[in-house]
């Protein structure tokens, strides 16, 4: 009768233990028994609410509060035009690799390589490695720089939350450590409060929404790279997409799932409206300039006062933890799909050595990395989103390409709107990274770009 | 007689040549005719000299009759004469890079999925023209020669105490998923990509024989690391019995899935040849529309028996029982009831007990097959039950836990379900019990140590 269970949830490729099921879809639920239609249909949303909005949650991490902080508190409004613009394109994909998700029952590493061999799946691989790697460097910079606020040394904040997240994802399951940080994250709601409360200019903010602007320099431009890659990243691609597969979302049940991957991309660049906008409306009306994490907890201040300092550290912490568990074993996921080894942290060393190694080693880099002495803890935040922003680009050709083909994707092939804005997404990257490549080493060559 | 071993990325893109050793084309792509532990290649698909990027390649489909040779340097031809078909694909065929190389095969010994990393053949006969499929490379030595570093493997071989290994799963033990669909998308972009691999796998499906043979048990561990889409091809290809057995061995929430993705006549099927309770338990799983239209497609008797049990909840006696049971009225005799079983052959699970009901279906008592067989011939069931004790019971709205507790007390193979007027409903067996009572982790710890 339910022989499998255990195995058939064991098996599935997924990103945590195999929970599927057990408190969304109570067998409980009887056609014709003591729940109604409407309750039903009430329940089915609920089970499948989360994709999106966990994904969403986990990309304002340690890089993104650095990334928006430092955007209000250097440029003031004046980069939320971009957020607006990039909000469409985190929206269209994200839904394109639930969608995807969806129609296949695949994540995006095995169709690469299934469509495009090994060699391109190398290469992809490759850079998504590269990309997650620097995203966990951020993540646990971003544990050391809140533990600094604290007062916890780096040495002592970093090993222990790198041997935390191994415990508590390999011994408990990453979807029980997951609810606990989403729960944690209501703190998030301290940067609206504190926005609110300074009465910023908002017809000003509003007006820089929809007012493009641009600087020829290039810290500027790699903000503005940096700004694009924390919002929508690689592991994000494949996280949603391993969601989808992993939850057992097919295309029957998809619509309630387009409505929270949507949704989701938008509440999290609401937040990260508020966050630029509590930043600009306190550093950068003061004049007060951000050279580390402690100085964006200024921004916080209108709401927490003194306290504004614990406040962000924690929110800081937070986020950097919730991150940090979730991208070493989607890193370490994504290549095992990709190459055909055997994954999931139920397996042991022996069955699954692959899948472990990667997984230990994702932690410890990303630990180790952010213990060099010295390291400036902000700018490594920042610089880990621009190479997820440069290295975005090459996942997302990857990724529209098998949403766009109907070999692939039969009658759920993406439109053209959505087509379009993917590939404007993809196109300004490549573009960003020209002028990135070009304002740095104009200089070189005695070119005044002022 | 001297074989050569091959891996198809050895093969593929390299020069086909005339008997003059001029090159006409490269290969794109090996045809086997499927069959037997060791499928013949039967022809070859090739991308014409000449056909240069942005134009889209001709896919010519050239019979191996004309090959000559087969080395790693390329194919040669016998004839000059090049018989070129337009490449369609036919039943019976798999074409090896197309349908293969990098997609996941079942491992029918290994019992799980595989991603093929190369395809191996062994080549004999003169010039080597018997090329066969011998079996698929799983390994990283695979992955490496992909790559085109496989002297790095060679190397950390011979020079470290690393032992990059080659992992050859024989074709005997694999079972492809499905073709794949040669469909070009938009003229143009993919039709290259695809290496003018043209043709369409519609209505061309697989059947799989060499899983079919395996235990329902097996298929559906199987089954259950696949991808929704695959999990319902693969069910489709199936006969409906094998489907039926292993549907009933998924997690009744995949099974609730399968049941959503599979075409609804093919479903309607399945479901018919589950027992009811096993068909309630998976339709409780799947959307109440869907449910709904799944239950009208089934015949009256069994979508009455489906919905009956659909209306108990999951953890009471009556979520878990079966309706299928065999009752008799007392006046039988012991041997006519024995060859009323004979003629029923009821299954194995449903053959413990006969139940003992007065006309209007109130249980009077049960029998167990020893009882029957051991009685007189002559003598009625009212009779034989005259010297036992009353009949134990329990009602359908009884927590399941305590049915457990029943099973166990009274030893009992199965026990009845009734309503509170003590009219049978149905039964509960102790297989049934059993699965309850295993936490789910011993469950899974059971099933890995099978493997």
């Amino acid at each position: 009768m339910r022989g499998l269970r255990g195995a058939a949830a064991r098996l599935a490729s997924a990103f945590g233990r195999e929970e599927r099921g057990s408190i969304e879809k109570k067998p409980a639920i009887r056609l014709f028994g003591r729940l109604g239609l409407w309750r039903y249909r009430l329940l089915a949303f609920l089970s499948i609410i989360g994709p999106g909005i966990i994904t969403a949650n986990a990309d304002n991490d340690a890089g993104g509060i650095s990334t928006y902080s430092v955007a209000g508190a250097r440029y003031g409004y004046s980069l939320l035009w971009l957020l607006f613009i990039v909000t469409f394109s985190l929206a269209v994909t994200q839904e394109m690799g639930a969608r995807t998700g969806a129609a296949t029952g695949k994540g995006l590493a095995a169709l690469i390589r299934e469509r495009y061999g090994v060699k391109w799946t190398f290469f992809a691989m490759v850079c998504t490695l590269f990309a997650n790697l620097a995203t966990t460097i951020a993540e646990f910079a971003g544990v050391a720089a809140a533990g600094e606020i604290l007062g916890v040394p780096r040495w002592i904040s970093v090993p222990i939350t790198a041997v935390l997240v191994w415990v508590l994802v390999v011994r408990y399951s990453f979807r029980s450590v997951e609810r606990v940080f989403l729960f944690l994250s209501a703190i998030y709601i301290a940067w609206p409060l504190s926005a609110i409360l300074v009465h910023p200019p908002w017809g000003e903010a509003l007006r820089h929404l929809v007012t493009p602007s641009f600087q020829w320099d290039a810290s500027y431009i790699l903000l503005f790279v940096a700004f694009v890659g924390t919002t929508i990243t690689p592991w994000g691609q494949f996280f949603i997409q391993a969601y989808v597969v992993d939850k057992g979302i097919g295309p029957r049940e998809y619509p309630a799932t387009r409505v929270d991957v949507i949704i989701g991309a938008f509440l999290t660049d609401v937040m990260s409206f508020f966050m630029i906008v509590a930043t600009a409306s306190t550093l950068f009306a003061k004049g007060i300039p951000i050279t580390s994490a402690a100085d964006a907890a200024i921004a916080l201040q209108p709401l927490a006062g003194a306290l504004a300092s614990e406040v962000f550290a924690v929110g800081l912490l937070n986020a950097s933890l919730l991150a940090a568990s979730i991208l070493p074993l989607a890193t370490a996921y994504t290549l095992c799909e990709a190459f055909g080894w055997e994954a999931g942290v139920d397996r042991s060393w022996g069955e699954a050595p692959a899948f472990h190694s990667l997984y230990v080693f994702a932690i410890a880099f990303g630990a180790l990395f952010a213990l060099i002495p010295g390291l400036p803890l902000l700018n490594v935040m920042l610089f880990a989103q621009d190479v997820n922003g440069i290295l975005l680009v090459v996942v997302l050709v990857f990724a529209i390409r098998i949403a766009s083909s109907r070999a692939v994707m039969g009658e759920y092939a993406n439109g053209r709107l959505g087509n379009l804005i993917a590939w404007a997404t993809a196109a300004g990257l490549i573009i960003l990274t020209i002028l990135l490549i070009a304002a740095s080493l104009a200089p070189v060559f005695g070119i005044d770009v002022g | 007689m001297a074989t050569t071993i091959y891996y198809l990325s050895q093969l593929l893109n390299k020069p086909v040549r005339d008997p003059q050793g001029n090159p006409v084309g490269i290969v794109s792509d090996l045809i086997v005719r499927l069959g037997g532990s060791f499928p013949p290649v039967t022809a070859l698909t090739l991308r014409l000299g000449g056909a240069s990027r942005g134009i889209p390649p001709l896919a010519t489909f050239l019979h191996w009759r004309q090959v000559a040779s087969v080395s790693i340097s390329g194919i040669n031809l016998s004839s000059a004469r090049l018989d070129l078909q337009r490449f369609r694909r036919r039943p019976g065929e798999l074409l090896l890079d197309a349908d293969l190389m990098d997609q996941q095969v079942l491992d029918l010994n290994g019992r799980k999925l595989v991603r093929v990393n190369d395809v191996q053949l062994v080549a004999a006969g003169p010039g080597g023209t018997d090329l066969r499929l011998a079996g698929i490379d799983v390994g990283l030595r695979g992955l490496l020669r992909r790559l085109d570093i496989e002297p790095v493997a060679r190397w950390l071989d011979e020079h470290t105490p690393l032992d990059i290994p080659d992992r050859v799963i024989p074709w005997e033990s694999i079972e492809p998923l499905d073709l794949v669909d040669l469909t070009p998308d938009q003229v143009g972009a993919d039709i290259i990509e695809a290496g003018g691999r043209i043709g369409s796998s519609k209505g061309l499906k697989l059947t799989h024989e060499k899983l079919a043979a395996l235990h329902p048990a097996d298929v559906a561990e199987l089954v259950a690391q696949m991808s929704a889409p695959d999990r319902a091809a693969i069910l489709e290809s199936l006969d409906t019995e094998t489907a039926a057995e292993t549907l009933g061995e998924l997690e009744p929430e995949m099974q609730g899935d399968v049941l959503e993705d599979l075409p609804t006549e093919t479903a309607v099927e399945i479901l018919s040849e589950l027992p009811p309770d096993e068909a309630a338990d998976a339709l409780a799983e799947v959307d109440p529309d869907r449910a709904a239209e799944l239950l009208s497609g089934l015949d009256i008797r069994d979508a009455r028996a489906v919905r009956e049990l659909m209306a108990y909840p999951e953890d009471v006696a009556g979520g878990m029982m079966n309706t299928s049971f065999v009752a008799v009225t007392g006046s039988l005799t012991a041997q006519a009831t024995i060859d009323r079983l004979r003629r029923l052959a009821p299954p194995a699970e449903e053959i413990s007990y006969v139940y003992v009901v007065d006309e209007n279906g109130k249980l009077i008592g049960a029998l167990s097959l020893r009882d029957l067989i051991v009685a007189p011939p002559k003598a009625r069931l009212a009779d034989i039950l005259a010297g036992k004790g009353e009949v134990v019971h329990v009602r359908a709205d009884m927590p399941l836990d305590e049915v457990i507790h029943v099973i166990e007390k009274y030893n009992l193979l199965a026990v009845p379900v009734t309503d509170e007027n003590e009219h049978l409903l149905g039964v509960i067996t102790v297989d049934d019990a059993i699965e309850q009572l295993l936490p789910e982790e011993t469950r899974r710890g059971l099933l890995r140590s099978h493997r």
